[in-house]
């Protein structure tokens, strides 16, 4: 008997990432099934032969087998192929996606809508400052009502430059003050209109983006919904994993064949996980 | 199929039920046959719709088969097997390999299985696929099903009709040609010969002929393969071919009984050829044996008088032989496939998986 009882092994298996583990300094060696298996079989014909005599080669393989059996049954019972969910494992796992996605859709429709009224308020916040410029300017480059007109107009008086050719000179300034003065406002009232279409637009592009995700939750949902309706399957003809019959004639030729089709399965396993052994 | 009521006494209890699959992964079709009693098959083509707009359009992420032909100017479309051989070099999520996944998860789907159901496979690939191209069928199938073996598909064929000593099978597929010489073993390399002269070939050199013979004839390989697959025959006498292509926009009718003939004949000359190498090279004793159980199998094997023509030109180079075709061509790779899943012992199915 060993000097310490070895220590209770622990109730759940967790499935832990060899890298991980090596990356914190563990050293890792993993095992493949069949080596463990094989280690197992090796220790019960050991303890069976020198602990218990039993001598009889029939009655140990028969305890092998047991313990094969019963091994199997303890692995499979640890861990559950995510394939093999009950129905009312699936049932719930939709149930919980649905419920999500309904979040995330009914938060989009928000987003969406909030968006869709800041976009209203900021045309016509665009669209009034706009206007408003428009007017001031209209007004400015009048020259029958723009304070700078008469400025000159002013100023030429008070020089004593009355004459017809002073008007006609007087015209001809204005003429030419105004519409230096037209040009430079137009490239303002352009430059101003491109910053409220890029101001637009990026705001369109936001409830564009907000609107495909909201079509994409609703999609979802309605595959979900569809998924209610999913083919529930058609049961399998075996409830336990078969095997080679027997009687059939070809038994041990199939045996034989069946083994070498698993051992290059086998092969092809390894050399894809060359550290799996 | 024996009916569920023996269990292996070499297995767990499975208390939620096992459904086993064959698969016969092929270029041109995708077969599944399943222990529920399911047959499905769907033609080997997968589609992505290009952008959002032919995504609104078709409604779906993913078509397959047929629909995805049908579509496929709308589509990123995939036939991942081409020649018998899915390419992945085992980095990243390669087009084709998604295209592979998918049509393995779609082919599974059809089976039918149960939710609460463990799913165990056997997928038939090409008798010479190389390692990489293994990998990536099972890289392909890991997500659709618990546990997953591959065995060659004409192997499976044999297995199938409980033909494993002394016989050859000749399984004929789109992308390639299996031979398999079954002799009580399990089958070695050099008892395997892949050609690639199969139904794609025949498809190839029927559109030569017709641009040859009918150069005003405005035709798609889709359309070729159409009429070869109705009207396939290397028979002497046959069903007069009168098929439609348009010339210059307009419909016209043409006769390519000849062109078809020569075309599908094309094939019989490479398969004795394989077949000779594979008898010359066996056991002089038994080489008589194998000459006279010549199976033919895969869609292929469906060209009419095909197992004449091949007994005619065996008889005119190996002195002679025998051809006798399986019942079911399309089912016949995934019916061996299922059959070698359910006799496979419980303790492999769970170390692969």
């Amino acid at each position: 008997m060993p000097a310490h009882d070895p220590p209770d092994p622990p109730d759940s298996v967790e499935s832990l990432s060899g890298r991980l583990l090596a990356g914190q300094g563990h050293r890792v060696r993993l095992l493949g099934r069949a080596t463990v298996v094989l280690a197992l079989e090796n220790a019960v014909r050991e303890v069976l032969a020198h602990r218990l005599g039993v001598e009889d080669p029939d009655l140990a393989e028969e305890a092998v087998i047991e313990t094969r059996e019963a091994f199997f049954r303890h692995l499979a019972g640890r861990g559950r192929p995510a394939r093999s969910l009950t129905e009312a494992g699936l049932e719930e796992i939709l149930a919980e996606a649905r419920r999500r996605l309904e979040r995330s859709r009914d938060e989009a429709r928000e987003r969406l809508a909030e968006l869709e009224r800041q976009l209203d308020e900021q045309r016509r916040r665009i669209a009034g400052e706009e206007e408003s410029r428009r007017r001031d300017l209209d007004r400015a480059l009048d020259p029958e009502r723009s304070d700078l007109a008469a400025e000159l107009r002013r100023r030429f008086r008070a020089a004593g430059l009355e004459e017809p050719r002073h008007q006609r000179l007087l015209a001809e300034l204005t003429g030419l003050v105004f519409a230096e003065l037209r040009a430079a406002s137009q490239q303002v009232a352009e430059l101003e209109r491109a910053r409220h279409e890029e101001e637009l637009a990026r705001a369109e592009r936001r409830i564009a983006r907000l609107a495909a995700s909201l079509e994409t939750a609703e999609r979802n949902l309605r595959r979900l919904s569809e998924a209610r309706s999913l083919d529930p399957g058609l049961a399998s003809i075996y409830r336990e994993v078969q095997g080679l019959a027997d009687e059939d004639d070809l038994a041990d030729l199939k045996r034989e064949m069946l083994v070498k089709i698993f051992e290059a399965n086998l092969r092809l396993r390894q050399r894809r996980r060359p550290d799996d052994e | 199929m024996t009916e569920p009521t023996s269990s292996h006494p070499d297995g767990p209890p499975a208390r939620e039920g096992i459904l086993y699959l064959g698969i016969d992964l092929g270029t041109s079709r995708t077969a599944v046959s399943a222990s529920n009693g399911v047959r499905a098959s769907i033609a080997s083509h997968v589609g992505y719709p290009k952008d959002v707009v032919s995504r609104k359009l078709l409604g779906q992420e993913v078509l397959f088969g047929e629909e995805a032909l049908e579509h496929r100017l709308a589509l990123d479309f995939h036939t991942p097997l081409a020649k018998g051989v899915l390419k992945y070099d085992g980095e990243g999520e390669d087009g084709d390999l998604r295209a592979a996944r998918d049509l393995v998860r779609e082919i599974v789907r059809r089976a039918r299985p149960r939710p609460d159901e463990l799913v165990y496979a056997v997928i038939g690939v090409p008798s010479e696929a190389g390692f990489k191209n293994k990998d990536a069928i099972l890289e392909a199938a890991r997500d659709s099903v618990d546990s997953v073996m591959l065995c060659s598909e004409p192997f499976a064929v044999a297995y199938g009709q409980d033909m494993l000593d002394d016989v050859l099978v000749i399984d004929i597929g789109a992308g390639t040609v299996d031979l398999c010489r079954m002799h009580g073993t399990m089958p070695e390399e050099s008892d395997q010969i892949t050609l690639e002269t199969a139904g794609d070939s025949v498809d190839q050199r029927l559109a030569e002929l017709i641009r040859e013979r009918h150069p005003e004839a405005q035709f798609s390989m889709r359309m070729v393969k159409s009429f070869k697959e109705r009207y396939s025959s290397v028979a002497d006498q046959m069903e007069p071919a009168l098929v439609e292509m348009p010339v210059d926009g307009k419909p016209t009718t043409f006769d390519l009984t000849e062109e078809i003939r020569e075309a599908c004949r094309s094939i019989v000359g490479p398969i004795v050829d394989g077949l000779h190498r594979l008898i010359a090279s066996f056991d002089p004793e038994f080489q008589h044996r194998l000459r006279n159980r010549v199976l033919l199998a895969g869609g292929g094997s469906q060209i009419k008088g095909l197992d004449n023509a091949i007994e005619r030109e065996m008889a005119q180079r190996l002195g002679g032989g025998r051809v006798l075709h399986i019942e079911e061509p399309v089912y016949g790779g995934a019916e061996g496939a299922l059959k070698i899943a359910h006799d496979m012992p419980a303790e492999f199915w769970q170390q692969l998986s």
